[in-house]
């Protein structure tokens, strides 16, 4: 009777071991570098805006974050401006540039413009922008330096990972609340201890079962 | 046969694409009867899973030469019993998509699985004793899967059943090296026996729910699941025997011990129940305790304890009469019981346990729905379909250990 | 081929942009209070279900009618496979749309609450109402109007 498998096959067989194992751990490995690549995460990626809005353009001109974002302080959205709060400088300014047709467009017609989201959480998330400004975590601390960004992205990954990270060791994170809108601010040397005083000043309870407890963010 | 096994298995597919696409609200169980029927069913086939483990195993260990012709068909009973097992948590998830959050693995959300729950440990413990399962038996295959590649007449057949014998050539160095795998796995699976249905049952017995939390489980459900798995291979063992005309493998003798082993399993399973009554009705002096007994015999599910009470207590007493044991129909009708018996079992502890909790404004009744019963028929068909497969394309006896032992026989006879 | 044979919509149902101008078209007491209403009218009800159709019902209204075996686990098969990689699906980008002129007093994500009336009976009945950017989303009576 004929051989059924030339003697070569002995050596398939002893590699398709090593091969399945390398393919299994590989394809895992790729799996989790793509989920933590901005692939996945789209940090650093812009968004397409109906208006190539550029925050860096307006905020070196000095206008604070709560000129359009007004209910940071008061809510849990941020607010993104009316067409109104546009047109208050853009009846004036730019008047006629054709970058900004979109705007005067909704501001004729009524109908709104529509931004794309660049931070997106999920719906079964809850998320409140004025606890974190009122306890002393600035919007750099998230949202790194807007005021740089020609075009807006994320800077972070808003992964629950990267939320655990401060909630885990706000010391790190909070900063004196005068300097919350201050897009510059850097933590100074001694950071961790003046983070611990700034967390007892302000009652922040860092217990485990306040801080990282499921329900703070999942209601 | 195989025919109708499929039409079930449709079932089951269509009952899981409904599920998937829906939820599992589709299921009865909602609070307070949260686990019902997936649950009673995975503790089932979990449960049917340990017979084969057990005769390949210890009875392999404790050299009982007799589990010779049924080994291999009880191991595969054990590896399509898991699967229809694994099935039901990992549906019962809800997003069984997203099952392997149940295993440890550095993740983007920075959280690991709750080590403490025993929820977490069966995650372990059932993908241990399938992978050992699954290995042991085909560890067991393979001198059979070789002398079907020798004796393959076509091509493709040679080729198949070649790559699935891992060039065994049955030299002495591969018997040798045989043995000593086989060993192994057997020593590994031992212990299995008994970890895997502990942790079962410790998912309740660490519960503070009365009807739970009892240090009795362990040993009273390892029991249970031997009992239910010997059951369940005579259910399968005695209809092919008569099938195929199997009684010169499949001996009367067989028949004699299986009966004996479920006998003394079952003996230890009423032992658990009276201790259970025992305990509420009259030790514990915990008023909880007092009415969850007491409602599990006269409650609004009464029935099924009592009828758990005659399928694993009293009917199976019959095999203490030889002439019972020794007759394949009678036999055969008792495995049944048992098997009803047993998933019972779990229906007792697990439902009448979880509907009356200790406030009664949470009381509530479990009702399966169509969906339940699908599911349930579904997985039956499945592990009937996956026998029927196993019977068509691979040895359903250990040819080479038979003519061992044949081998052996005819030796001492000298 | 005469005129009528041009309207490939009407046996499908109605266009959402149909829907649209059948709502602009309406005056006076013609309104609709809610969804139910609306898609009692016309063939609303078929648009909704092409727009959002749900695998069941998609496969018996379709030319897969009636499925043969060999479809029918093909089907099923997919849909297990695809059931599989709704894990791997990135969230889909959503928009944000705020006011052309923000109304006073509001601040978005947080509700307000009018001291309001409707009639009942003949009679006004005070009650409290909170609303979500011009959602009613609780109506409770109200404690202090002068009828009770």
């Amino acid at each position: 009777m004929a051989q059924i498998f030339h003697p070569t096959a002995n050596a398939v067989a002893r590699l398709s071991i090593v091969i399945v194992g390398l393919v299994v751990i590989g394809g895992l490995v790729t799996l989790d570098q793509l989920t933590r690549a901005p692939y996945g995460t789209e940090v650093g990626v812009a968004r397409e805006q109906p208006v190539p809005f550029s925050h860096k353009h307006h905020s070196n001109m000095g206008i604070d974050c709560r000129y359009c974002h007004t209910s940071v302080e008061d809510s849990s959205f941020a607010g993104i401006p009316p067409t109104k709060t546009c047109m208050n400088c853009h009846s004036m300014i730019f008047a006629d540039q054709t970058i900004l047709e979109p705007v005067r467009e909704s501001w004729k017609t009524g109908e709104s413009l529509q931004w794309n989201r660049v931070h997106d959480l999920p719906q079964f998330v809850y998320f409140n922008h004025s606890i974190h400004v009122a306890k002393g975590i600035g919007c750099s601390t998230c949202h790194g330096r807007v005021d740089e960004m020609p075009l807006t992205r994320k800077e972070n990954t808003l992964y629950m990972g990267w939320c655990l990270d401060c909630h885990r060791a706000p010391e790190n994170f909070v900063r004196p609340k005068d300097k919350v809108f201050d897009m510059a601010w850097t933590p100074p040397a001694n950071q961790a201890e003046v983070g611990k005083e700034l967390l007892k000043e302000y009652k922040v309870d860092t217990a485990h079962y306040r801080m990282l407890d499921c329900y703070l963010c999942h209601r | 046969m195989m025919g109708i096994c499929f039409l079930i298995v449709g079932l089951l597919f269509t009952t899981i694409t409904k599920l998937v696409t829906t939820g599992i609200g589709i299921w009865g169980n909602n609070q307070p009867v949260a686990w019902a029927f997936d649950i009673v069913n995975f503790v089932w086939w979990i449960g049917i899973g340990h017979a084969g483990t057990l005769i390949s195993a210890i009875l392999f260990l404790f050299r009982q030469e007799w589990r010779t012709s049924i080994n291999r068909f009880a191991e595969a009973m054990t590896i399509f019993a898991v699967m229809c097992a694994g099935l039901y948590p990992l549906l019962h998830l809800g997003r069984p998509w997203l099952f392997y959050w149940l295993f440890p693995y550095p993740n983007v959300m920075q959280t690991w699985p709750q080590f403490r729950s025993p929820l977490m440990w069966d995650v372990f413990a059932v993908s241990t004793y399938f992978t050992i399962s699954v290995l042991f038996w085909y560890t067991g295959l393979l001198p059979d899967l070789a002398s079907l590649r020798d004796r393959a007449k076509s091509r493709i057949a040679q080729v198949i059943t070649g790559v699935a014998a891992l060039g065994w050539r049955g030299s002495a160095r591969h018997w040798q090296r045989y043995d000593i795998i086989y060993l192994l796995l057997a020593g590994l699976s031992t212990p299995l026996v008994l970890s895997v249905h502990s942790i079962v049952s410790l998912d309740f017995a660490v519960a503070q729910l009365p009807g739970w939390h009892t240090t009795i489980f362990p040993p009273y459900f390892v029991a249970g699941a031997v009992y239910s798995g010997f059951a369940m291979v005579l259910t399968f063992m005695i209809p092919v025997r008569a099938f195929f005309g199997f009684k010169d493998f499949v001996t009367q003798r067989h028949l004699d011990a299986m009966s004996k082993v479920m006998l003394a399993t079952g003996l230890i399973v009423l032992y658990g129940y009276a201790m259970e009554a025992f305990v509420g009705l009259v030790y514990s002096g915990n008023p909880n305790e007092y009415f969850q007994m007491h409602n599990r015999m006269f409650g609004p599910y009464g029935w099924s304890y009592w009828m758990l009470i005659t399928c694993n207590g009293i009917i199976p007493q019959l095999l203490w009469l030889k002439r019972v044991r020794l007759n394949p129909v009678l036999l055969w009708f008792i495995t049944i019981v048992i098997n009803i018996g047993m998933w019972l079992e779990r229906f007792v502890i697990i439902v009448i346990s979880l509907h009356r909790d200790f406030v009664p404004s949470s009381w509530g009744m479990y009702f399966p729905t169509k969906w339940d019963f699908g599911m349930f028929i579904g997985t039956m068909g499945f592990f009937g379909f996956m026998m029927c497969l196993f019977i068509r394309f691979i040895p359903m006896f250990a040819g080479f250990e038979l003519r061992e032992l044949l081998h052996k026989k005819k030796s001492h006879s000298h | 081929m005469n005129e009528t044979s041009f309207q490939p919509e009407s046996d499908v149902g109605m266009t959402l942009s149909e829907a649209r101008a059948q709502l602009a078209k309406a005056r006076g007491r013609n309104y609709w209070r809610s969804l139910e209403q609306l898609a009692s009218r016309g063939n609303f009800q078929a648009m909704l279900k092409r727009e959002m159709p749900r695998q069941a019902t998609d496969v018996e209204v379709s030319d897969w009618d009636p499925i043969d075996r060999r479809d029918f686990i093909r089907l099923m098969g997919a849909s297990l496979a695809l059931a599989g990689l709704t894990a791997c699906t990135k969230q889909h980008e959503e928009k944000i749309v705020p006011y052309v002129k923000a109304p006073e007093e509001l601040i978005p994500g947080r509700p307000q609450f009018y001291a309001t009336a409707f009639v009942h009976d003949g009679y006004a009945q005070g009650v409290l109402a909170e609303s979500h950017m011009g959602r009613p989303t609780k109506i409770e009576g109200n404690p202090e109007h002068p009828r009770v």
